[in-house]
């Protein structure tokens, strides 16, 4: 009967079946194989491969392939690698090198399919390799320093002539203080860069040539600072004085009072999202500073462990965004614990909340919750992990009127019983995920989930 | 040139000469009854329309119509109880299954070739290669050394579990 199923539809079918049906159908024949592997296009594979194939000849047999993984075993020359996979795969769009940094001191051969590319490389390294991918949008790179000094040596780049680079998102993690050969990246950078996340970063590779750096900066939508403590301050001064249209602000683990408070003065009127994680340098100062810069604007306030902030600086920027704002973050922040009514307030204040994440206050206290969502009858999602406080009474209120909800969080909450989930799995109207423990969802609400279209978890 | 319009109806015959009466509306879920109307220049006055399928017997033929019937209907094609009747309309034996997908292919219906698929999908999810070899009436054609290959490929190509943490 394998004739009935003619090759369109048994690939049809082969998309229809979950994951851990793959090795099952490719085991069967010589044509369900070639039929799998002729629509996958996703896949991870050990470099150099076992024998006896190399990898073009394990690549080609995967022709609709946009999406490749490689592991890397040993050190590689990046254009070597990327020559090998232009061979066989010239309609690649994204290519992820994992495990083992790369050296690339000159550009290869064009790929101009790839359109997304993270990979880690040897520290101090060079971006010439950029040159050869006309069309990358998406770049992730990991710096590592050389274990050993028997790398090979870096061509210094930073004579080359300035090229105008498509990327519009980078990601750079582990910038070293002293690298001085990121200034050519940063000057490609300037027309197009939209998204800059730095992590665990000492230096901004530029030390000769702090301009490079600050053009980039220009176009930038998005910046995230990771842990990126000694150079926080300078980046985001930078940013208040550069970024003419950033819209959103993340700092994690870096960055001091004095330098947040000086940014939020000078920062342009485009901000609509701040996401901060700052245990000792958020201030009440900087929440009222910001609620007169952002007035009427912020649509985002995310907060992680602010442990100095209260609730009169709480207060001051729900008086002056409470309009607009639609989301608010307040995770493991001991404010909403401490002050009794504040949470009502803020529901109250809020008018327009989507988004809600109270997650990781072990000590919020039911009435606490209960009293804000009173107010939030626009709630799309709501997040309460790790709140042990919390009991079926929570979940009931948010039932009863957050009849808008589309997702809820209530992971670790082990006051809440099986029945509340249940509850509100089953009558919440335009429910479509929950995330709960397993042992939380009973067979037959399970099944009536899926019959709803709810996912859990 | 006729078009396939509401007030036409067609007349669908097996190959065991039964004859279906379709309304033009319901005809126009299968896209193949949708391009024979359309090149039909010598539409006749009353409005019908017929059509041979020929290698479709009157049995099966009869399920397609009910299909077709049951999607064309507004009134019923609603979320929830369109999935129940399906799931309950597909529930056929494999060889009534296969000459389903047969008819859904020979008249081009989407949706009828899609829940189809859906069906060999669930049929085949959970099942061992040589399971799925008997269920389709499948030759083993690898030799052991290849299959120990495909093996080895899968285990990274698609990530194993331990993978999956490593990522």
């Amino acid at each position: 009967m394998d004739e009935v199923l003619c090759d369109e539809l048994l690939q049809t079918i082969f998309l229809l079946l979950p994951p851990s049906s793959i090795p099952s159908i490719s085991l069967v024949s010589r044509r369900w194989l070639n039929l799998h592997r002729s629509i996958t296009s996703s896949v991870i594979l050990p470099h150099p491969p076992p024998p006896p194939h190399p990898l073009p000849h394990l690549l080609s047999r995967y022709p609709s392939l946009t999406s490749l993984t490689l592991l890397l075993s040993s050190p590689h020359s990046l254009p070597t690698l990327l020559s090998l996979i232009i061979l066989s795969s010239p309609n690649l769009l994204h290519l992820r090198l994992l495990s083992s940094p790369l050296s690339s001191p000159i550009p290869s051969p064009l790929l101009p399919s790839l359109t997304s590319l993270s990979l880690s490389l040897f520290s101090p390294p060079s971006f010439l390799f950029l040159l050869s991918l006309p069309n990358l949008k998406v770049l992730s790179v990991d710096l590592v320093v050389p274990s050993s000094s028997s790398q090979p040596t870096i061509v210094p780049v930073s004579d080359s002539p300035t090229a105008d680079l498509p990327l519009e998102s980078l990601t750079l993690s582990g910038i070293l203080p002293g690298h001085s050969n990121l200034s050519w990246l940063w000057r490609g950078c300037r027309h197009n860069l939209r998204r800059l996340r730095l992590k665990s970063c000492e230096g901004t590779g530029d030390e000769d040539d702090d301009e490079s750096f600050a053009d980039c900066l220009q176009r930038l939508r998005d910046l995230e600072l990771r842990s990126c403590r000694s150079i926080a301050d300078r980046v985001l001064l930078l940013a208040a004085d550069r970024c003419r249209s950033l819209s959103s602000l993340l700092v994690y683990d870096g960055g001091s009072r004095d330098g947040l408070r000086r940014f939020i003065a000078r920062c342009g009127p485009s901000l609509r999202v701040l996401d901060l994680r700052l245990p000792l340098d958020l201030d009440n100062g900087h929440l009222s500073a910001a609620a007169e810069r952002f007035r009427g604007r912020l649509v985002s306030l995310r907060l992680q462990s602010c442990c100095l902030v209260t609730g009169e600086g709480l207060k001051a920027l729900a008086e002056a965004v409470g309009a607009v704002l639609e989301e608010l973050v307040l995770v493991n922040c001991d404010v909403v614990e401490r002050e009794p009514g504040l949470l009502t307030s803020l529901g109250q204040s809020f008018q327009r909340l989507k988004r809600l994440d109270l997650s990781y206050n072990e000590f919020l206290l039911d009435k606490e919750v209960m009293s804000m969502v009173v107010s939030c009858k626009g709630l799309v999602e709501i997040r309460l992990r790790g709140c042990g406080g919390l009991t079926d009474a929570s979940v009931v209120s948010v039932l009863k009127h957050c009849l808008l909800l589309e997702k809820g969080d209530f992971m670790q909450c082990c006051r809440i019983s099986s029945e509340a989930v249940g509850l509100l799995i089953e009558n919440s109207p335009r429910l479509g995920r929950v995330f709960v423990e397993e042992g939380k969802v009973l067979d037959t609400v399970r099944m009536r989930a899926l019959r709803r279209g709810v996912q859990i978890n | 040139m006729a078009s396939p319009s509401h007030t036409r109806t067609v007349t669908l015959k097996s190959c065991d000469d039964v004859e279906f009466v379709l309304d033009g509306s319901v005809a126009t879920l299968s896209q193949t009854l949708v391009s024979a109307m359309a090149e039909d220049s010598s539409s006749s006055d009353d409005g019908t329309f017929t059509w041979c399928v020929s290698n479709i017997t009157g049995e099966v033929l009869a399920k397609v119509v009910e299909f077709c019937n049951k999607h064309a209907d507004i009134s019923s094609s609603r979320g929830e109880d369109l999935k129940e009747w399906d799931k309950a309309f597909i529930s056929v034996e494999l060889d009534l299954l296969y000459d389903l997908i047969l008819a859904a292919d020979n008249l081009n219906i989407e949706s009828l070739l899609d829940l189809t698929a859906q069906r060999v999908a669930d049929e085949i999810k959970g099942k061992m290669p040589h399971e799925i070899r008997m269920l389709f009436n499948i030759e083993k054609d690898f030799t052991d050394e290849e299959e120990r290959e495909i093996r080895r490929e899968h285990a990274w190509a698609y990530g194993g579990e331990s993978l999956k943490s490593f990522l």
